[in-house]
């Protein structure tokens, strides 16, 4: 077996693929198809500080080799998080990635800071970028001087290494993701879903409940793929990279343009198995190569 | 168990202008009432979503999907040929009840789907389908059932049976006297809803298998939760079979 161990600043993934946050549950959804402890690790459903109902009426369709969704960041709430999840899912030996929003700077640090008290959970994914609530996440993930300030404010009351994760909605990532770097992220993710709809021809409605949703899955991958490479060149911190990651292939083509870990999202939806299959690929491609993984990250030649 | 594998085709059957029968191995045996996500197993990406198909049968770890064609993937599903791959997830979900005494199993259009196999499982000393269609045309596998249960087939021009809504034939039955304890219902939320007025205007009980649109199937994208008179629910995860009084406004 290759040494796939890769690091985001004091989080050692012991290999570059993780689960996307809002395609992996909470976890335990998977475990009847692949084992958890063989992941580098997983990113939870989006985690706010009170439960959210999520958005009424249709909430996903699909798109040309792709989907869109507009859930509205349904979930159970940090309480309930972490006092019935977290005991869960605490005994997964992969690391565990919790993704969280909020609507105010003043709820963001307060969350990160229950969440900090929590040992086992190895890292916060700052969610800056959900295109599907309105006065969320993507309120602050347009303007690089807010994400500065909002991860400076969360950076002081966590020592949990810190994901950015940013939006693709936006005319230049690099700055956005800068921005969060000068601000003390560890890490960012990108890219988030793209914002667009569909609409229903016969009746002239919008399909989705929410009118708009965020498009992603194979559709999206030479935008992701394109951000991530650009960002990697911008930004000394670690970047994870996803956006319609669905085979090997995929993976490699990250790994290739600078991305450090990267994330596998709508694809567990189609084969919930995937994300394991996609460890065991990487780790015999660079096995019959005899490449180590920090040989391939970055390698793209320029 | 749940497991997630692409299998074969072993045989598809077109039984009417718009519905199909697909067969394939897979060794997992569901509980009636229970669904699998299908798709294409050759790794192409569009379409790329699975989409939940409830069981029509099950036998000596044969599969087989009775699947309305209702959009491009499901077209393109029904052009398959024996021997492709495709992508098998399940079987997910809970299921229906089993009860000795008498049942109906009440289907409307491609909801009859679930009810063979429930009705060829379940232990009811006296079992009887109500099939509607919307004609003689358009109806599929009514051989099949008879095989299985009493059918009586309501359509809604009269061409198949009588004409009549399914919950006019249950009202009906149990007015001459066949009063079942219990009924299972798929079919157009309407039907389903009619059907639970009846049921609950002759204190049966009742229970409804829902149709959502789905991502995953496995509770991980909550794309299926929809907003019921009685409840919000979950249909991939609490469901899809749920008690009647999920028709009935919350108090």
């Amino acid at each position: 077996m290759t040494d796939l161990r890769v690091h985001i600043s004091k989080t050692t993934l012991k290999n570059p693929i993780l689960t996307a946050s809002g395609t992996f549950g909470y976890g335990p959804e998977f475990e009847p198809y692949l084992d958890l402890n063989k992941l580098g690790g997983f990113c939870t459903k989006g985690i706010s500080l009170e439960p959210r109902p999520g958005n009424p009426g249709i909430r996903i369709v699909e798109t040309a080799s792709g989907m869109l969704n507009s859930i509205g960041l349904e979930n159970c709430g940090s309480r309930v998080f972490l006092d019935e999840t977290m005991p869960k899912i605490a005994h997964y030996d992969t690391a565990i990635i919790v993704n969280f929003y909020a609507y105010s700077e003043d709820d963001f640090v307060k969350l990160a800071a229950v969440l900090s008290e929590n040992p086992r959970i190895d890292a916060l994914e700052m969610n800056l970028s959900c295109p599907n609530v309105k006065q969320g996440g993507s309120a602050f993930g347009a303007d690089p001087k807010l994400i500065e300030s909002l991860t400076a404010a969360v950076r002081k009351v966590t020592a949990k290494t810190l994901i950015v994760k940013l939006s693709p909605n936006v005319a230049d990532i690099t700055l956005t993701a800068r921005a969060a770097e000068a601000g003390g992220a560890d890490a960012v993710s990108l890219i988030n879903t793209l914002v667009g709809t569909a609409v229903d021809r016969r009746t002239r409605r919008f399909i989705l409940g929410n009118k708009v949703g965020g498009l992603s899955g194979p559709a999206i991958k030479p935008v992701a793929l394109r951000m991530v490479w650009q960002t990697a060149k911008a930004v000394k911190i670690p970047v994870i990279g996803m956006g319609g990651i669905a085979t090997l292939g995929d993976v490699l083509d990250f790994l290739i343009v600078g991305a450090r870990a990267v994330q596998v999202g709508s694809a567990n939806f189609v084969d919930p198995g995937i994300a394991q299959t996609l460890a065991e690929g990487l780790d015999r491609y660079l096995a019959e190569r005899q490449e180590t993984i920090d040989q391939l990250i970055g390698s793209v030649q320029e | 168990m749940q497991r997630s594998i692409v299998t074969k085709i072993a045989d598809l059957m077109q039984v009417s202008n718009d519905a199909f029968l697909l067969a394939a191995p897979f060794e997992s045996e569901p509980l009636p009432g229970q669904f699998v996500m299908l798709s294409f197993g050759d790794g192409r990406t569009d379409p790329f979503l699975p989409r939940p198909i409830s069981i029509f049968d099950w036998e000596g770890g044969m599969l087989t999907l009775l699947i309305r064609v209702v959009g491009r993937g499901t077209l393109l599903m029904a052009h398959q040929a024996v021997g492709m791959p495709v992508r098998v997830t399940g079987p997910l979900g809970n299921s229906f009840p089993d009860e000795a005494g008498r049942v109906f199993f009440i289907g409307g259009g491609i909801g009859i789907a679930p009810l063979y196999y429930a009705a060829k499982r379940s232990h009811a000393k006296n079992k009887a389908f109500i099939l509607g269609f919307r004609s003689a045309e358009e109806s599929y596998l009514t051989d099949d059932y008879l095989k299985v249960a009493d059918t009586h087939f309501v359509s809604d021009d009269g061409s198949l049976g009588v004409k009549l809504f399914p919950h006019e034939k249950l009202d009906a039955l149990v007015k001459a006297g066949e009063k079942p304890d219990l009924v299972i219902a798929c079919g157009p939320e309407k039907m389903m809803a009619a059907v639970h007025e009846v049921a609950k205007k002759h204190g049966i009980r009742d229970i409804h298998s829902l149709e959502s649109r789905m991502g995953c199937g496995i509770g991980a994208c909550l794309g299926c939760r929809v907003q019921m008179p009685g409840a919000s629910v979950l249909v991939c995860k609490e469901g899809p079979v749920f008690d009647g009084s999920i028709f009935e406004e919350k108090k």
